[in-house]
């Protein structure tokens, strides 16, 4: 293997069928980000056609079916195609083994593999869209998805294959940092990133498999019935809620925990700082992971579920603000008495941090008990879960992605154009989501075709935004794929950064590292290591 | 047959360091997935403990539509299939090659005849009718009859998919051992369906009381 | 680097852990089924088949899965899904075991007989 140990991983081998008997992690991660993007593009689409058609009470495009089939297509792409497998498949692939000075994840067969089942139930669900398309909601609530006759079976089973694929990243990502870690790397000298991800795994390890169960028995009811979901034979359709909120509450933290742990890189590498607090933000993590599974009722305090039951999730799920709360506060820590850098990632960075706190905020108003009861179900709830997927995840996903790019490519984007697109992105995602804010709270529900003349204008300044926000992704889409193209290769550690894998070549070779490193400091000490 | 079969020595991956590393890798990625299989059985056991608290009646009178007999024999058949299964691995350690073949063709074995049982079971089942809502088709005291039998072939059906899967590895195990794969120093794939194995095993001693024998 | 074929110490069981194994599951077979065929009253029954299981259980995860010389971290995953199993079931008893107890001596007080008038056609734009 002498001959591969210094030729970057793109170069060491030629030709499509080598990309796809690869298990190179770096490869693998890249395709997971060209599927990503794919989703997201398409899901992002479905919206803005949504928003077009609220430009009026009125049909604009859609009729009120087709309406239901596009926010349901724009939930389930979005989450179970692109946020969930976004930072960690893509992003957390190709920089969780550098990261910890490994030579690749424990098991890369498996990770090819996963990716394959990915693609797979990609396909389920892109057949369901083709074949009539499923109007119920990422959510598919009983009774009425075992009513509709829409493509219930198909987009689930999809679902529930991306859920294998999910299950087998998190499996290997546990074993990759329990096993694989360089001499030296002791679990405190851990890169932020991968304390984020181990938590992220474990929470796909033991939350997704009972969306898996779910989903099944979802299946089941509608084609045999077995009478536990269904009320018409019997079951009880609030316990499909329990189910499937046992694990799309710990889900959100599966999209969150990974943004968050890009905020911990891009805080230290654009102040030049050691990190405020590793021990607290590392813990919190986890802490996160755990508290997760003990709130998920506090989606169902309207569905006739005991008075108990919602009293104590209720007060469980302020508990969670706890640790978010820690790492928010020790990330403006460490920016205190940085030097402050203020590149493109660093933006997306400080745009994470206003908008992820807005949507953390306004969680705890959803989860108090008595408020929720005028909240549920409008605008208000769709903007908060905006705030924190999009405004949390996607925010840190596009910071890591420019963070990283220049890892991944060893080309560097053109930063003037990086800038005006995040200024975009920032600012047309407020437009859209601060304006439903404002409609929720005057009672506009969601997933109305229709809506009251009076809400109109608020809802054309939010489609508005929309068309800001998409003017901004087109920008970052094209100085990306012109990176690409660009002469100049940049250095080893173009931001600064000290974690290992600045340590390495862009892009880094087959086995990343042409020595295997030995560790003998903290991830982000400043003093001691410099690039 | 009968010539003693050759070791094949394994070679290390090339991104671990050693086998110890390896074979730990394997086994902790081994108990996450197990982990996930529980999980992924627990959704089933939390419907029927539910189901049994709003229904306690008719889960006693529908589970003595079952035959205790069957649920027991299958429970000895699965115990034994899990003995040998150990006892196929513990061959491997010792270097017996031949034994570790013979154990695992009993477990094989032990596995088909439970399904053999099992289909005689369901076959029962069906030709009275005793089916999940859509099929159901008998007479019964309680109306909600269908949701136990809907519970029941869920519950079951899963576990003998997954004891299928097992089936389908041991054969995988069998071509392998007979080629001289495992040995000594390399008997992770063995160690690891016997894992997966065990689980399914598990799992049936808690379905076995929790159906058949109640009240 | 170094190829190293050894699996170091690895530890090998007696045959007679195996054996002792089986033998206790059979006999807490019999156990069971004997146990059920003796009324005790329903919770009584349910709570020893569950015990009986349980030990069952943990000899089989103890010796044919080797727990009981395996790695602390094996014993953390074992531990925590059993933990979330529990979380989950107590939670969903917590909401169907207490449904409708608030109101529960507010019946006949709001005599509401029909709270939402369906609407009559339909008002869809299409």
């Amino acid at each position: 293997m002498g001959h591969l140990e210094n030729i970057n991983f793109f170069k060491a081998a030629k030709g499509f069928k080598s990309w796809l008997i690869t298990v190179d992690h770096k490869r693998i991660g890249i395709m997971y980000l060209l599927f990503i993007v794919a989703a997201f593009t398409l899901g992002g689409l479905a919206a803005g056609i949504m928003r077009i058609e609220l430009l009026s009470p009125d049909k604009v495009l859609l009729t009120a079916k087709q309406y239901n089939q596009f926010f349901t297509l724009h939930g389930a792409i979005m989450v179970f195609l692109f946020i969930i497998p976004s930072i960690p498949a893509a992003l957390g692939n190709f920089f969780l083994p550098l990261q910890i000075g490994a030579k690749d994840v424990a098991f890369p067969k498996l990770n090819l593999a996963s990716l394959y089942i990915y693609v797979f139930g990609a396909l389920f669900c892109v057949y369901s869209m083709w074949h009539g398309a499923v109007d119920t909601g990422w959510t598919f609530y009983t009774p009425y998805s075992t009513t509709t006759d829409t493509s219930v079976i198909s987009m689930t089973l999809g679902a529930f294959i991306l859920g294998f694929s999910s299950i087998l990243t998190g499996m290997n990502f546990i074993v990759t940092v329990h096993k694989m870690r360089a001499p030296g790397m002791t679990w405190f000298r851990m890169p932020l990133f991968v304390w984020s991800l181990y938590a992220t795994s474990i929470l796909q390890v033991l939350a997704t498999p009972v969306l898996a169960i779910t989903l099944l028995l979802l299946i089941v009811e509608k084609t045999m019935g077995i009478g536990i979901f269904d009320p018409a034979i019997g079951g009880d359709p609030v316990l499909f809620q329990h189910f499937f909120w046992f694990y799309s509450h710990p889900a959100v933290y599966i999209m969150i925990l990974p943004a968050m742990g890009i905020m911990s890189e891009l805080f230290t590498t654009f102040t030049k700082k050691n990190i405020f607090g590793y021990k607290a933000i590392a813990y919190s993590s986890i802490a996160i992971a755990l508290v997760s599974f003990l709130v998920w009722g506090h989606h169902m305090f309207l569905s006739g579920q005991s008075d108990l039951a919602s009293t104590i999730f209720s007060a469980l799920t302020f508990i969670v603000a706890i640790p978010s709360a820690i790492k928010v506060f020790n990330w403006i820590s460490t920016m205190y008495k940085g030097s402050i850098d203020l590149k493109t990632p660093f933006l997306y960075g400080l745009s994470f941090l206003f908008l992820f706190s807005v949507g953390g905020f306004t969680g705890i108003v959803l989860g108090t008990l008595s408020l929720d009861v005028h909240m549920h179900d409008t605008y208000y709830v769709v903007a908060h879960f905006h705030y924190v997927m999009m405004g949390g995840t996607v925010m840190g996903f596009l910071g890591g992605l420019h963070y990283w790019w220049p890892k991944m490519f060893g080309k560097m984007y053109n930063e003037f154009w990086a800038k005006i697109a995040c200024a975009l992105i920032f600012v047309g995602f407020n437009m859209v989501f601060f304006t439903q804010f404002i409609l929720g709270s005057k009672g506009m529900p969601r997933r109305y075709y229709s809506y009251l003349d009076q809400f109109q204008p608020l809802h054309q300044f939010s489609t508005s935004g929309t068309w800001v926000m998409g003017l901004g992704f087109i920008i970052v889409f094209i100085y990306l794929i012109n990176s690409l193209f660009r002469k100049e290769e940049v250095s080893n550690s173009p931001w600064g950064g000290i974690t290992l894998e600045w340590q390495t070549t862009s892009p880094p070779p087959v086995y990343n590292f042409i020595e295997t490193p030995i560790v003998d400091n903290d991830p982000y000490d400043f003093e001691k290591v410099k690039i | 047959m009968n010539k003693e079969i050759k070791i094949k020595k394994h070679e290390v991956a090339h991104h671990f360091d050693n086998s110890e590393q390896e074979f730990n890798s394997a086994k902790l990625g081994m108990w996450a997935f197990l982990g996930q299989e529980i999980l992924f059985f627990s959704g089933l056991f939390v419907a029927y403990i539910i189901f049994r608290m709003m229904h306690p009646e008719m889960f006693i009178y529908a589970s003595k539509h079952l035959d205790w007999k069957m649920g027991a024999l299958n429970t000895v058949i699965l115990i034994l299939s899990s003995f040998t299964m150990v006892m196929a691995v513990r061959s491997a350690q010792v270097n017996k090659l031949k034994q570790c073949v013979n154990y695992l063709i009993a477990t094989f074995s032990f596995a088909g005849m439970f399904m053999v049982v099992k289909g005689f079971e369901y076959a029962s089942k069906i030709s009275h009718g005793y089916l999940p809502a859509k099929f159901f088709n008998a007479e019964s005291a309680h109306e909600s009859l269908h949701i136990f039998f809907g519970i029941y072939f869920t519950m079951t059906g899963l576990h003998g998919l997954h004891v299928l899967v097992g089936m389908g590895l041991i054969i995988w195990l069998i071509i392998k051992a007979k080629k001289g794969h495992f040995y000594e120093d390399y008997y992770t794939p063995l160690e690891m369906v016997g894992l997966y194995w065990h689980l399914v095993d598990l799992i049936w001693i808690f379905l076995f009381p929790l159906l058949y024998l109640i009240g | 680097m170094s190829k190293d074929n050894n699996h170091g110490h690895h530890f090998i069981v007696p045959v007679k852990f195996y054996v002792g194994t089986l033998i206790a599951l059979l006999i807490l077979t019999v156990i069971t089924v004997a146990a059920a065929q003796i009324d005790l009253g329903a919770a009584a029954n349910n709570v020893l088949a569950m015990l009986i299981a349980s030990v069952k259980a943990g000899l089989v995860i103890c010796f044919f899965m080797g727990m009981f010389w395996d790695k602390g971290f094996n014993r953390i995953i074992l531990f925590s899904t059993l933990a979330f199993f529990g979380i989950f079931i107590t939670f969903c008893v917590l909401d169907i075991g207490f449904r409708g107890d608030t109101y529960k001596y507010e019946k006949g007080k709001y005599n509401l007989k029909q709270v939402v008038t369906p609407l009559k056609e339909n008002k869809y734009h299409d």
